[in-house]
């Protein structure tokens, strides 16, 4: 009986206390001043910014999504958009602060940021940035206007 | 006999030590005799008659797309005719307020309908400094129509062209914001806006959207494969080195040369005086500048700006020509002598980017102080680019031109802090330290709270 007791108490006290104790997570290599994941946009050129230690190198690259038939099937690919005269990699330099301008294609684009700091630690960062033109969100915010929400009340009732 | 002769010679000796110690040499010739008449300038009387227009001029241009999306027009060879072509749609805007004289209504508005306006798609003008309201009334409204008009001093302006047609000017003489809703007439920009986005042009940032500050006053690029700026070498206007060119300007500057003196200094530099009246000093590195010490016959409460102005490019253009590019830069109200008056001061631009020297950051190439209506200060010190060659590697990022800045400002081995960057913008740099010919390369210019830095855009390094 009071071995039991003991148990319980020793559990216990692991779950509170595991529960109690901070996840020390690993400190990124880049830490980016707005999130490059989901974004939908009109703007044909994106800022990808943030902060790094001096010296950390980066490369940042942009994928676009190319569709390609494999027999009867269409297969989704990434083909790298070389942004015409910009240099894909930079060093960081004293203040740590870096800011690169991307260039997107219509439609969805992968951002890929490749991190390696002095200590030759590496780090992936990417995010998928659709782009669309302007007539296309226009026709899509018309169409939202125009859509009978009553209708599609009654007919989800029926 | 022999001692007499080395007395003569001691004498003699003398006499030239006494002119090498002092290097003063007095003229005993009259100038018009020495200087050919073709070399001579025309004279102060200049009957010519200046459009105002092509020396107050914007800076630059920012066109909003709307959104994160702005571009930024410089007179440059590049985007020149669309430059104009805006800048004669906001010009009809500016005659349709000062030489109206509907009745036009300002509303002064707070600082955020100025800045959501920004947000719009709209177009920002923004001069060199804040002029005075009169210098627009006179360009564009031939002087009338001032009552209606409570701007001081205008630094810039904005065109919103959406739904809500309005036109929003920056005074920092009274730090407010005044309003004037556009008649549906004005649409021509709206379409002029609507081209020039079709034409993809190079996209612009301010440093809150970059995430580099809160600052959203000011704009930079970041694709910096779009700019082909050269670089050059550039000779000082006057060949110092030729006694009869600067005895030729010198004439340009006193109606009578028989009774003007010419004095050179040790340091080369060339005085002439008639010392009654004026005196002219030009040094080695082609510095001009020429005071007046009469001011007889000028009247003491004289202080319009618009003739200052007017009496400040006549004489430019009389006392060693109107350089390519000039620009009206800044005007202060002075007072010399008793005597009212304003302080202009001219800078010119090299591929539509304004020019600093090297060791003269502050300084102009051309200063007038007109007092009582006369010239009573000019000094000049300008120079042509003589020869120029593309280079073949991307401009610095203004991120890399602020960390020069940082390394510049903190201390070796400490942390490096963002400089916090007031202003920001690429000009170009003449190297003051050649000898004849001086280098000319395109420079990042980057004001901070700790004070003004010079950049070079290609190599990186710290110039001043």
């Amino acid at each position: 009986m009071f071995r039991k007791g003991i148990i319980i108490t020793v559990l216990i006290l692991i779950v509170v206390f595991g529960a109690l104790t901070p996840v020390q997570a690993t400190p990124r290599i880049v830490e980016l001043i707005k999130p490059i994941t989901d974004i939908k946009t009109v703007n044909k050129n994106m800022i990808v910014s943030g902060w790094a230690e001096t010296d950390t190198k980066l490369e940042i690259r942009v994928y676009s999504r190319v569709s390609k038939k494999v027999g009867d099937q269409e297969v989704y690919d990434w083909e790298e958009f070389v942004q015409p005269g910009k240099e894909a990699e930079l060093v960081v330099g004293p203040t740590g602060f870096f800011a690169r301008e991307v260039e997107l294609k219509y439609g969805v684009n992968k951002v890929v940021i490749k991190a390696v700091n002095a200590e030759g630690k590496e780090e992936v960062t990417e995010g998928l940035v659709t782009l669309s033109s302007k007539e296309e969100v226009r026709d899509a915010v018309k169409n939202l206007m125009n859509f009978n929400f009553l209708d599609l009340i009654k007919e989800i009732i029926k | 006999m022999n001692k007499e002769r080395i007395k003569n010679w001691v004498l003699v000796g003398l006499v030239l030590l006494s002119f090498g110690l002092t290097m003063q040499l007095w003229l005993s010739v009259p100038i018009e005799r020495v200087v050919p008449g073709d070399q001579a300038f025309s004279g102060q009387d200049s009957e010519e008659i200046y459009d105002l227009s092509s020396f107050v001029l914007p800076q630059w241009m920012v066109v909003n797309f709307g959104g994160q999306s702005h571009t930024k027009l410089i007179k440059d060879s590049s985007s020149q005719g669309i430059f104009d072509e805006v800048y004669a749609g906001v010009s009809e805007i500016m005659e349709y307020i000062f030489a109206g004289g509907q009745n036009i209504t300002f509303t002064e508005v707070p600082s955020d309908e100025l800045a959501a306006a920004r947000e719009s798609k709209s177009i920002e003008v923004e001069y060199a400094s804040a002029f005075d309201t009169a210098i627009f009334s006179e360009l564009f409204g031939g002087g009338a129509n001032r009552e209606s008009i409570p701007m001081a001093g205008i630094k810039g302006l904005a065109v919103t062209l959406g739904a809500n047609r309005a036109v929003y000017f920056k005074d920092v003489i009274k730090d407010a914001i005044y309003r004037l809703e556009l008649p549906e007439a004005h649409q021509g920009l709206g379409r002029l806006v609507n081209r020039l986005e079709e034409q993809d042009p190079v996209k612009y940032w301010t440093l809150k959207e970059i995430g580099y500050s809160d600052d959203n006053s000011f704009y930079v690029p970041l694709d910096m494969s779009s700019f082909n700026l050269p670089v050059g070498t550039a000779e000082k206007e006057l060949d110092t080195s030729a006694p009869a060119v600067l005895d030729a300007q010198a004439s340009s500057f006193f109606s009578d040369m028989s009774v003007v003196r010419k004095i050179t200094e040790m340091d080369g530099s060339v005085i002439y005086t008639d010392s009654q009246t004026a005196l002219l000093r030009i040094d080695s590195t082609g510095f001009l500048e020429y005071m007046v010490y009469s001011y007889a016959a000028g009247d003491k409460n004289r202080a319009d700006i618009v003739s200052a102005i007017d009496a400040a490019l006549m004489f430019i253009s009389a006392h060693g020509g109107i350089p390519g590019q000039l620009y009206l830069q800044e005007a202060w109200e002075v007072e010399e002598n008793g005597y009212r008056g304003h302080l202009l001061r001219f800078n010119y631009a090299y591929n539509g980017l304004p020019f600093f020297r090297k060791g003269g950051l502050e300084s102009s190439a051309i200063e007038v102080t007109v007092a009582g209506g006369k010239v009573v200060r000019y000094t000049r010190n300008v120079h042509h680019v003589t020869r120029a060659k593309i280079v073949q590697k991307p401009l610095l990022y203004p991120v890399k031109a602020a960390d020069v800045v940082a390394e510049a400002t903190s201390s070796p081995g400490g942390t490096k802090s963002l400089p916090v960057i007031k202003d920001m913008y690429l000009g170009y740099c003449i190297d003051m330290t050649g000898a004849k010919e001086r280098q000319v390369y395109p420079v990042w210019y980057v004001e901070t709270g700790e004070g003004a830095f010079i950049v070079d855009a290609y190599e990186g390094r710290l110039v001043e």
